[in-house]
């Protein structure tokens, strides 16, 4: 078993939340690995014959996810509020991510509200310093009521 | 190293080491131990009584003695089969964070959520970030969507909690 200097780690996920807050999609790509997995807990968009999920692959759903997140909130800026790291690579992160709706987010139509809601990732980062797992929880339920909506899917 | 493994070793260290020397880590596990043993008053002893609790979907923070002992007693009410188990752990000695699934089925009210005798079963996954000062939990933030448990529970609508469908 490799033992990593936790601070390479704690790095790369500063660099991730640092391209985060410039939007840098391409560049939050970079920092994961080709077949990084990709988990956004509570992220469910419910159709009528079935439900999207926020699971699977950065290069896939997590690019997408990023992606439409920006473009719905233009303004969308992050706060690392502390990170913690252990050995081999595992690094979490409480992040309060905010920004101003301008247009409809999976089934939340924009009001043009705000949010601002504290999230936990957890990632894993490899011997060549990618990250090769992400894991992210927050609650719907608050940012729902801070964008204005009242149904729960 | 595999889940397994991480926990066996936190376990190991929690069981060999006096309570004044156990980290963040080996008490996480116990707290949750304990709470899935459903002893709140077991979990409420590896806890400072002025604590920082952050249970924030439950809309309960505050100190411990005053919000967070009452949020484990409900909880254990209200699921009387209650499972927290474990799917990773890490940290340091000073904080974990530990990632979990909380199973049951409801049997009383919880947070405002009418018991429906429906025996409607929760299974959530959260995160708790758990610090650790002298020996003991020193604060406890926890992480998950309320709205996965309505969903759960049949809640339908934020406005009406109390109303199930």
């Amino acid at each position: 078993m490799t033992t990593r200097p936790s601070a390479n780690a704690t790095k790369v996920v500063e660099s991730f939340f640092d391209a985060y807050r410039t939007h840098d999609v391409e560049r939050m790509v970079d920092l994961c690995d080709d077949m990084a997995g990709f988990r956004y807990v509570p992220f469910a968009v419910w159709g009528k014959q079935r439900v999207i999920r926020g699971d699977g692959k950065v290069n896939t759903i997590g690019k997408i996810l990023w992606t439409g997140m920006i473009e719905s909130f233009p303004d969308l800026t992050n706060e690392v509020t502390k990170i913690i790291s252990g050995n081999d690579g595992n690094v979490a992160a409480e992040v309060a991510i905010s920004g101003t709706q301008a247009k409809a987010w999976g089934s939340i139509g924009s009001q043009g509200r705000s949010f601002r809601l504290p999230h936990l990732f957890v990632f894993h980062v490899n011997d060549h310093e990618k990250i090769d797992n992400i894991t992210s929880y927050w609650d719907s339920a608050i940012l729902c009521a801070q964008l204005g909506r009242i149904e729960i899917d | 190293m595999s889940i397994e493994a991480q926990l066996l070793s936190v376990l190991q260290k929690a069981g060999s080491s006096p309570r004044s020397q156990r980290d963040a880590q080996s008490l996480a596990l116990e707290l949750l131990e304990q709470l899935g043993s459903r002893d709140a008053e077991g979990a409420g002893a590896l806890v400072v009584a002025d604590a920082t609790v952050d249970f924030g979907p439950a809309g309960t923070s505050g100190n411990f003695a005053q919000r967070g002992a009452k949020f484990f007693l409900d909880l254990i009410a209200a699921f009387p089969d209650l499972r927290m188990n474990v799917r990773s752990i890490m940290g340091d000695s000073e904080t974990a964070v530990v990632e979990i699934t909380v199973e049951g089925t409801q049997g009383a009210d919880f947070l405002g959520i009418h018991n429906q005798e429906k025996h409607l079963d929760l299974d959530l996954d959260q995160a708790w970030v758990i610090t650790a000062s002298d020996g003991k939990i020193a604060s406890i933030q926890a992480y998950w969507c309320q709205n996965q448990l309505y969903r759960r529970l049949a809640v339908k609508r934020l406005d009406q909690i109390s109303i199930t469908g």
